[in-house]
């Protein structure tokens, strides 16, 4: 990761007059000729950090360290969380030299545009001195650019792990699967039972995840420590070089030391090198991670990503309900459902009292299926607190029984979300 | 004089030409319209000739000549018969036949043959993995634009010519999809998207939403028509806050047939001129087309349901000029 010392002549580059006002702004220097500077780990600390939402409101041409006219395109978030989306800039293709230990890239690769965009992997391509040449994957049109990929001779896949499904039938149509022998997941968390289908669908495939976000332009985020083989519940990630990765307690901001088993929400540095046109500054991503007891080779520590702080945590009262607890009971009972769930928690408001009733959607594997026997199992196994479950509220009268219900389909176009609100 | 010859590919009656020239150039005329006349019989078909029934448009007859011969040859190896191709979707059948004989796939970039998911048949269009669009370009830096909105479907497998193009244009470029028009809107308003390339039929749509909203920054458009659905009218539509508008009639997805250069754009024309990577034959009123022999598999005198005129001013920047009629 980033020493103090690489991390003090960041601060020193986003804050010198010239630069964008942004972190000037940040860290109170708007009126000022002075630059800034870190000069221990405290200070450094001490830093401001900031979200999406403070860059939403300013225009990219004032964020960004880069004239217009040399930015390569321009992402944007992805909105689910409701708020407007922010145009993030991107300028190379860096920082992702690990694929190669896994696949060759001499061929095709059929790419949406997440985690890379086409003309990238085209670039990628031509570094290993081979032809460029991509098919992009329209979740729209899945067959049709199937059928191109089968033609042209795709080997390899990377898009959005949503698109599994549906990419995968399309293939499997035009007998295109036993070929793909890489395959790079982005976009969230893949579970077991998908990760099972892509096992069964792509016998020849390694799988890599991978973890980025819109507004970080140095992605990825963490170097995957090894492939997906279905033995980790969630993906296992180790800091970059040109990263610097912390956690922050979730309510109090407090700094949470990264030894195995402290889990916070995570803040990145990061600078991939000039040309940048976002340099980030303890910049809170909104994922909660966990550190992970490592025992690996790589130096950094391990971490894992359990979801997104504002849309994959319940707060209820006493406790919080999380998607990855969910995620963990439902493969205790890999026998009766799949790992795909939706949470809906309906909250109705009387004066300052909340009352919430929370409805699990499942996907039973057996028909016919007894929800209500099933979700009282969950009751008892869901973990609200380190010593609490959700039984133990409702048998104290704290919490409502749980329901369950079978989960609605998902054409596979777009992400599904884990924890949904709904306030009456 | 002899050059001037070979491009216009005049069959001329040597008493005519006595007439125009004098009796000694007349004879060599002869001389190379005997040589030539295996070579453009086949073209010309047993039209009688005159002066301006039969005009070659592109190229010189030793490149047109050669050019030829590799598309035969390339057909020969894909054991495609040239007689089997007449019309266009007799092309696209032969396509969908040859793809997986195709060598060396892997040089080549594919395209999808139609421009819906409905009249997919399952072909592919394979081009040079090294072509470039470059009328796109020319757009984009006689426009000025910075951000460009890519609104075309993505399955068109056109986002990496779009960044070449960008990137040679100084601009940058962010896939919109269409059917999430806040979005391109908020990037038009928030993050300097001053040029839209879209479908005819999504810049009509794309264009009120912004009017609806009140959105009034100046815009630079490229709007791509299908060759099946080519609306005069559409191409006359004023979009929202248009400063710059180029339209474009591609064969496939991504492969630009009838193109405009900046003067025609800039005029707000609704003129054409014939791709370079494409030659156009007419003949009693229809059209064929002859493509590039660095393409998979050419086009080889194919007739298109496509009505043009040619017109008789050249464009000030020395093509020749067409006039399309609604397919």
């Amino acid at each position: 990761m980033l020493s103090l010392e690489k991390r003090n002549e960041l601060v020193a580059f986003v804050t010198e007059h010239t630069k964008s006002n942004f972190y000037r702004g940040l860290y109170g220097l708007q009126d000022s000729s002075d630059t800034f500077s870190v000069s221990s780990e405290g200070e450094w600390r001490n830093l401001p950090t900031f979200t999406k939402d403070d860059l939403i409101p300013i225009q990219m041409s004032e964020m960004s360290f880069l004239p217009l006219k040399e930015i390569d395109h321009v992402r944007a978030s992805s909105g689910t969380s409701g708020k407007p989306p922010l145009f993030s800039p991107r300028t190379e293709v860096r920082g992702v030299d690990y694929r190669l230990k896994y696949h060759d890239f001499k061929n095709p690769i059929l790419s949406f545009g997440v985690p890379l965009m086409p003309h990238w992997h085209e670039e990628l391509q031509r570094n290993q001195g081979s032809r460029a040449t991509t098919v992009t994957f329209d979740p729209q049109n899945p067959e049709i650019c199937a059928h191109l990929a089968s033609v042209i001779g795709v080997d390899a896949i990377s898009f959005f792990v949503h698109h599994m499904k549906i990419a995968g039938e399309a293939l499997k149509k035009y007998n295109h699967t036993s070929e793909i022998r890489f395959i790079e997941l982005a976009g969230g968390i893949c579970s077991r039972g998908l990760y099972e289908y892509i096992r069964e669908t792509f016998r020849n495939a390694v799988i890599v995840p991978f973890y980025g976000s819109s507004e970080t332009e140095d992605v990825p985020i963490g170097v995957p420590c090894h492939p997906m083989d279905g033995s980790d519940p969630l993906s296992v990630y180790h800091p970059k070089d040109t990263h610097y990765l912390e956690l922050i307690h979730p309510e109090t901001g407090e700094w949470v030391e990264p030894v195995p088993g402290a889990e916070g929400d995570l803040l990145i540095t990061s600078y991939p090198g000039w040309p940048c046109a976002v340099p980030l500054i303890r910049f809170r991503i909104g994922d909660r991670v966990s550190i992970l007891d490592s025992k690996c080779s790589h130096t950094d520590f391990a971490f894992t990503v359990l979801g997104r702080t504002d849309l994959d945590i319940l707060k209820i009262q006493g406790g919080v309900i999380r998607a990855d607890e969910i995620a963990r009971v439902l493969r205790l009972f890999s026998d009766l459902v799949t790992d795909d769930f939706e949470l809906h928690s309906y909250e109705k408001k009387s004066g300052h009292l909340i009352d919430t009733n929370i409805e699990i959607h499942v996907d039973p594997k057996r028909i016919p299926f007894d929800f209500n026997q099933f979700a009282r199992s969950l009751e008892s196994s869901i973990r609200v607190g380190p010593e609490k479950s959700y039984a133990d509220g409702v048998s104290v009268g704290t919490y409502r029984s749980i329901s369950c219900k079978k989960i609605g389909p998902n054409d596979g176009t777009k992400k599904r979300k884990r924890i949904v609100l709904h306030t009456i | 004089m002899m050059g001037l010859y070979k491009n216009l590919f005049i069959k001329v009656p040597r008493s005519k030409l006595r007439g125009i020239i004098g009796t000694r150039f007349a004879r060599t005329f002869s001389q190379q319209a005997a040589r030539y006349k295996p070579i453009l019989a086949p073209r010309l078909g047993n039209t009688k000739t005159r002066f301006s029934s039969l005009l070659y448009f592109t190229r010189p007859t030793s490149l047109i000549k050669q050019s030829d011969i590799k598309i035969k040859h390339k057909y020969k190896e894909l054991n495609i018969q040239i007689q089997e191709i007449l019309d266009f979707q007799q092309y696209k059948k032969i396509l969908e036949k040859v793809q997986e004989k195709i060598p060396d796939r892997i040089n080549f970039r594919i395209f999808p043959t139609s421009f819906s998911p409905e009249g997919y048949e399952g072909g592919g269009f394979f081009r040079a993995d090294d072509w470039r669009w470059d009328t796109l370009e020319e757009h984009l830096k006689s426009s000025g634009a910075l951000g460009v909105l890519v609104r075309l479907p993505l399955f068109w497998q056109v986002e990496p010519l779009i960044y070449y193009a960008c990137k040679n244009a100084g601009s940058f470029l962010f896939l919109n999809d269409a059917s999430n028009m806040p979005v391109g809107r908020v990037a038009i308003k928030n993050a300097s998207f001053n040029t839209i390339v879209t479908t005819s039929d999504d810049a009509l749509e794309f264009s009120k939403h912004i009017q609806e909203h009140n959105c009034n920054d100046f815009l630079n458009w490229i709007v791509v028509h299908p060759i099946n659905d080519i609306d005069i009218n559409r191409m006359k539509i004023s979009y929202a806050n248009t400063s710059y508008i180029a339209h474009e009639v591609h064969l496939f997805p991504g492969i630009p047939l009838f193109v405009q250069c900046s003067h025609l754009a800039r005029g707000k024309s609704h003129h054409f001129h014939v791709a370079s990577e494409f030659s156009l034959d007419t003949l009693e009123g229809s059209i064929s087309l002859t493509g590039n022999e660095s393409d998979a598999v050419p086009l080889y005198k194919v007739s298109i349901n496509v009505s043009a005129t040619r017109e008789k001013k050249k464009c000030p920047c020395g093509r020749e000029v067409f006039i399309l009629l609604a397919t």
